[in-house]
């Protein structure tokens, strides 16, 4: 039988079967199949129109294979070859005879090339990194023949591949990339067939290049710092950084201007000032704490914090109402394209985290948080065989956040933060166990928050509400509680300045509500208590101006604090950034500007013993430093600093507080009068030096500085509590093949002063001995070295990872004197040490 | 940022490591021992014997002085420091060498004070008066040449700290103590308790051993407390409480202690002003 198909590819096997009823008497045979009709390069002698059709003749046999083919003899040798393979390669459902019986049967195939179709799609497929649903752009696919023929793809944004138009053949694909253990797969592809792929590739930070040799991928932080003085630090990476377990705020205390703090905790005390004068943040709304009890961990847990603002001194207008440095937390502002999961333990606490779209719209995210910590746990069988009646610190967080992108680019933000610690000490009274120390420090925010671009600039629209409370209770007889329950306002404009444009903040900052407090506290005087509402708006605004290499941003702030029924106070704040770039390499910054605190409600009020007299205490603020990098993956920064601390309200030690500062008293307490009469003189130099490689991160910071304090006119100077005339942090941390990595951490810093014990007298009744002390301030602990190391690994199995980590801190088992104490006679100095080296192991599951 | 006092603090008692003695236990250098006053509750105007008792183990033979402070005001000035024409009735001599004890005759209330009589007019104690001591070794204490050249400054009176202030902690102590002034007769008036030791003397006993010391004490008792001192070891617990049954008191002889000798001092206070002393002498073979 003979007749005539026409095929004009590249057409799949189904279409050309699909309309072709099934035959009954005599029929021609059908083609079923037809191998991809191999298109000969542009450079053949095509026609003008670029199509060719070609009569192949063609015996299909009685069992559908095609016994020979023959295309025409006027056929260019170019499209003879590819005509023929074709036609060999098809495919048919025989011809049937008269009664009904398969027979031989000849048959004209018309094959058309067309050089501009499509090949057919041979293989597709997608590359993403294992243990993830993340896909991996721009990765280099190769697919090799057994012939050793090879095509090359390229992934895209979705991590997909293609590969059409590939002969059947067995194939081994093979993908790469930068930090990617290479994967490879075999398959074998046919006409027609669509082979599909799933290429997941192990991240290995301790590759290379693709190669493996040479270039160096140099990956440092873009800087995004707003503030002339800021040093911004890349969640990712501190969360991994060693002598801090994972605390992505505790990075902070290895950067210059950070003294150290005693015992390991978290308080910063930044540029010789208490941790009380400085301020914590969390994307500009004020936090009434930053780390949990002792500073173990920070009250946000750091998978929604994205970046870390570290303004050692002269922050911009934007933040108010202290007088030393800030922390910024600032989370994430873009939605989680994937969602992300994991699950944390570790000898502290335990975590979960939850960040994933919502919707099919892709333009919402809710991030989900909950940490608790069970430190009371480990250590209750350790402090009990030791009859210590102490109950450790617990301490839990929780947070809960919904983000959406609208599709003008504005930002919606709905935030919970809640968190909670609390701490006991037992005693015995009258033969029963009761509290003889109960400390209980929680807090909430509400917050709602709009980013809305507008033109060239951008609007923040923020509103907080939330509830602050410190309880402490002594033997259920003597109690304190401190409660604010407030509002927090911040509406504000900003643009970036630009060679052709000023740049401007400006904005409103209002924080109202109601503090409440009871000192009940027999031993700290007099029964206390007060109530009063507050109010403390504040406008500020600032300029950028570029004048070439140049940038000044003057501002000004002015602050209004409101007791309704007791004082009021204000103050102005004027502050100058400046930055000269000299070159590409070569930078100058200098600042200047005051900064104000304005009293507390304790301290005005006359129903407490205040005095609403008082005034804002400030702080001049000066800083002027270099900068440079020599090369993209090295900066060196060299600061000094100069800071004029005045109006400082001192007074009143003998009551009690909630304070950190000194950790102990040591020395005489000033128990006069609230009055603005303390001053204070801060000065210091800062180094820093970093260096950011595809596989090392490290850095050198050293400080140098001198704080003094005087508290009443014509006293004579005295050391600020935690003033540490040398502080030096060189820390570094390395990937290592199959994703190890190894940090370390060297620390050296002054010992503390302290007021030394000369003498003692002593109450012969209750044979209590009272300590006479020395010049305040006259002595100094010794000085503080520590070396703390970190070791990670991850599996990344291929749909999650799981990560250990084992942080040791001192393990120089170096007995540090952290505390100055003596023994109960005041005879024997006895220092208290720091704790030994607890090796903190942890467990991450992420997927 | 504020953070609250106590942290992580406590738990560094877990580095605390248990003592053999107790600190107040041990004698090092000069120290008051005690402050007996005969009789501690006396009528405005009556004397009273301070007898003060004082250890001295590096044999300084100190200097002593006593006097006595009716607080006023809120900065605690003595009311004394205010008389004139009268010196402030600090009483200085000389430590005994064989009593261990100087005994100074004081009046705790020379002049009236309403505050007071507004309290023992209507049958109560007034017991805020305050009764100072001060042990220094000859020239280290400014006071005795202050006194002698009557220099003195009231304020310092009032301070024990500041007269120690530039004072070795080994060559000087201060102490105090109240006095009871009340309008009782003498056959109502709170009278010191009695101390019985229970024990061979002289005390010896045994490098690395504790030998457990039994005492009486005889009196009327309001939460008493027996309070052991050496200038010899050391003694395993800071006080006993007093009761019906005769506490014991531990006195521990550490192996460095081996060949010393000193003494041992026993102070019962009984909670109602009234003070007794008992010491001897103590070896450690």
């Amino acid at each position: 039988m003979a007749g005539l198909l026409s095929f004009s590819g590249p057409a799949r096997a189904e279409e050309l079967a699909k309309d072709v009823p099934p035959a009954a008497g005599p029929s021609l045979p059908v083609l079923v199949s037809l191998p991809a009709l191999v298109t000969p390069d542009a450079t053949a002698a095509w026609p003008e129109d670029g199509r060719l059709v070609a009569l192949v003749s063609v015996e299909v046999a009685d069992d559908g294979t095609v016994l020979s083919a023959r295309p025409p003899d006027d056929l260019p040798a170019a499209f003879a070859r590819p005509a023929l393979d074709a036609a060999l390669g098809a495919r048919f459902q025989p011809a049937l005879g008269p009664d009904g019986r398969p027979v031989d049967a000849a048959v004209q195939l018309q094959l058309v090339f067309d050089r501009d179709a499509p090949p057919p799609l041979s293989i597709q497929g997608r590359a993403r990194a294992s243990g993830s649903t993340v896909p991996l752009a721009a990765l280099r696919v190769t697919a090799t023949a057994s012939d050793g023929t090879q095509v090359v793809a390229t992934t895209d944004e979705d991590g997909t591949f293609a590969f059409a138009g590939l002969p059947d053949a067995d194939w081994v694909l093979t993908a790469r990339g930068p930090g990617l253990r290479p994967v490879e797969t075999a398959l074998s592809t046919r006409a027609g067939v669509v082979q599909e792929v799933d290429l997941p590739l192990v991240r290995d930070a301790g590759l290379g290049s693709a190669d493996g040799v040479g270039a160096e991928i140099v990956v440092y932080e873009e800087d995004t710092r707003v503030e002339v003085t800021e040093r911004p630090l890349d969640t990712e990476l501190a969360m991994v950084l060693p002598g801090t377990n994972g605390d992505v705020v505790k990075v902070v205390q290895s950067l210059p201007g950070v003294a150290r703090s005693p015992l390991g905790t978290g308080n910063l005390i930044i540029r010789g000032t208490a941790p009380e004068d400085s301020a914590g943040f969390l994307d500009g709304t004020p936090l009434p704490i930053v780390f949990h009890f002792g500073g173990l961990s920070t009250v946000l847990d750091g998978h929604s914090v994205a970046e870390v603002g570290y303004v050692p001194g002269n922050a911009g207008v934007r933040y108010g109402r202290f007088l030393g440095g800030l922390v910024d937390i600032r989370t994430r502002d873009s939605l989680a394209e994937h969602p992300r999961r994991s699950v944390s333990v570790d000898l502290y606490q335990a975590g979960a985290f939850i960040d994933t779209p919502l919707g099919d719209k892709q333009n919402t995210a809710l991030t989900l948080s909950a940490r608790r910590s069970y430190i009371d746990t480990v250590l209750q069988p350790a402090i009990d065989a030791r009859d210590v009646p102490v109950q450790a610190p617990v301490y839990a967080d929780v947070q809960a956040r919904l983000l959406r992108v609208f599709d003008n680019g504005t930002r919606g933000e709905l935030l919970l933060l809640a968190s909670r610690d609390t701490f006991a000490y037992i005693g015995v009274e009258d033969g029963e166990e009761v509290p003889a120390l109960d400390l209980t420090v929680s807090f909430w925010r509400l917050r709602s928050r709009i980013l809305q671009p507008v033109g060239q600039a951008e609007h923040e629209l923020s509103l907080a509400v939330g509830v602050d409370t410190e309880d402490f209770a002594s033997f259920e007889r003597d109690t304190a509680n401190e409660q604010v329950a407030s509002v927090s306002l911040r509406d504000e404009w900003r643009r970036e300045g630009d060679p052709d444009q000023l740049g401007y903040r400006v904005g409103l900052d209002v924080w109202a509500g109601r503090e409440v407090f009871v000192y009940d506290i027999e031993s700290y005087g007099p029964f206390e208590a007060g109530a009063t509402p507050f109010l403390a708006p504040a406008v500020y605004g600032e300029l950028t101006a570029r004048f070439g290499p140049l940038t000044a941003t003057p501002g000004l702030r002015g602050d209004l604090a409101v007791y309704p029924y007791d004082a009021i106070s204000g103050s102005l704040d004027p502050r100058l950034q400046t930055r000269w770039d000299i070159d590409e390499t070569w930078a100058f910054i200098g600042a200047s500007g005051t900064y104000s605190r304005l009293p507390a409600a304790r301290q005005v009020m006359s129903s407490a013993d205040g005095n609403p007299s008082l005034i804002a205490e400030r702080s001049w603020q000066n800083s002027l430093g270099v900068q440079t990098r020599p090369t993209p993956s090295v900066l060196v920064e060299l600061t000094g600093y100069a800071n004029l601390l005045d109006r400082r309200i001192v007074g009143r030690e003998d009551r009690f507080q909630f304070r950190t500062t000194p950790l102990f008293m040591t020395g005489p307490i000033d128990d006069g009068p609230y009055e603005n009469d303390g001053t204070g003189t801060i000065f210091g130099g800062e180094l820093f030096a970093r260096v950011d490689r595809s596989r090392f991160t490290g850095w050198l910071a050293a400080t140098v500085s001198r704080s003094r304090r005087v508290d009443r006119p014509g006293e004579a100077p005295s050391l600020f509590s935690y003033d540490q005339p040398v502080i030096l942090t060189a820390l570094g941390t390395t990937t290592l093949p199959r994703n190890w990595r190894l940090g370390s951490r060297l620390r050296l810093a002054s010992g503390n002063p302290y007021t030394p014990v000369t003498q003692r007298f002593q109450d012969m009744e209750s044979r209590v001995f009272v300590p006479v002390y020395g010049d305040v301030d006259s002595e100094r602990l010794a000085m503080f070295f520590g070396i703390d190391l970190r070791v990670d690994k991850t599996w990344t199995f291929d749909h999650w990872r799981l990560t250990g980590s084992l942080d040791l801190q001192n393990i120089s088992v170096r007995a540090n004197e952290e505390v100055p104490a003596w023994n109960s006679t005041y005879t024997e100095f006895s220092p208290i040490s720091g704790l030994p080296p607890i090796p903190v192991f942890g467990l991450k599951g992420e997927w | 940022m504020r953070h609250p006092l106590v942290g992580l603090v406590p738990l560094l008692l877990l580095l605390g490591c248990e003592e053999e003695v107790v600190a107040s236990t041990v004698i090092e250098h000069v120290q008051i021992v005690s402050m007996v006053a005969d009789p501690p509750e006396v009528q405005p105007q009556e004397s009273t014997d301070i007898t003060v008792t004082i250890a001295d183990p590096d044999g300084l033979s100190p200097e002593v002085a006593v006097w006595v402070c009716v607080p006023i005001g809120a900065a605690g000035r003595c009311l004394e420091s205010e008389l004139t024409g009268e010196a402030q009735r600090v009483v200085t001599g000389v430590r005994d060498p064989i009593t261990h004890a100087f005994t100074a005759s004081v009046v705790p209330l020379a002049v009236d004070v309403a505050e007071v009589d507004e309290v023992i007019d209507e049958g109560g104690r007034f017991n805020g008066i305050l009764a100072f001591a001060l042990a220094c070794a000859p020239g280290a204490c400014d006071l005795f040449e202050q006194l002698e050249a009557g220099t003195v400054d009231p304020i310092d009176l009032s301070d024990p700290g500041r007269l120690l202030r530039d004072v070795p902690m080994a060559k000087g102590h201060a102490a105090w103590r109240t006095l009871t002034v009340s309008r009782e007769s003498e056959r109502f008036r709170h009278d010191n308790p009695v101390l019985l030791p229970q024990f061979p003397q002289p005390l010896e006993n045994t490098a690395g051993n504790t030998e457990e010391l039994g005492v009486v004490a005889d009196g009327q008792f309001s939460n008493g407390l027996i309070y052991p001192l050496t200038t010899v070891g050391g003694f395993a617990v800071d006080s006993v409480a007093t009761g019906p049954e005769s506490p014991y008191l531990p006195w521990v002889a550490r192996e460095q202690d081996a060949g010393k000798e000193g003494h041992v001092y026993i102070v019962v206070d009984d909670g109602l002003g009234g003070q007794a002393v008992w010491h001897g002498e103590a070896s450690v073979r």
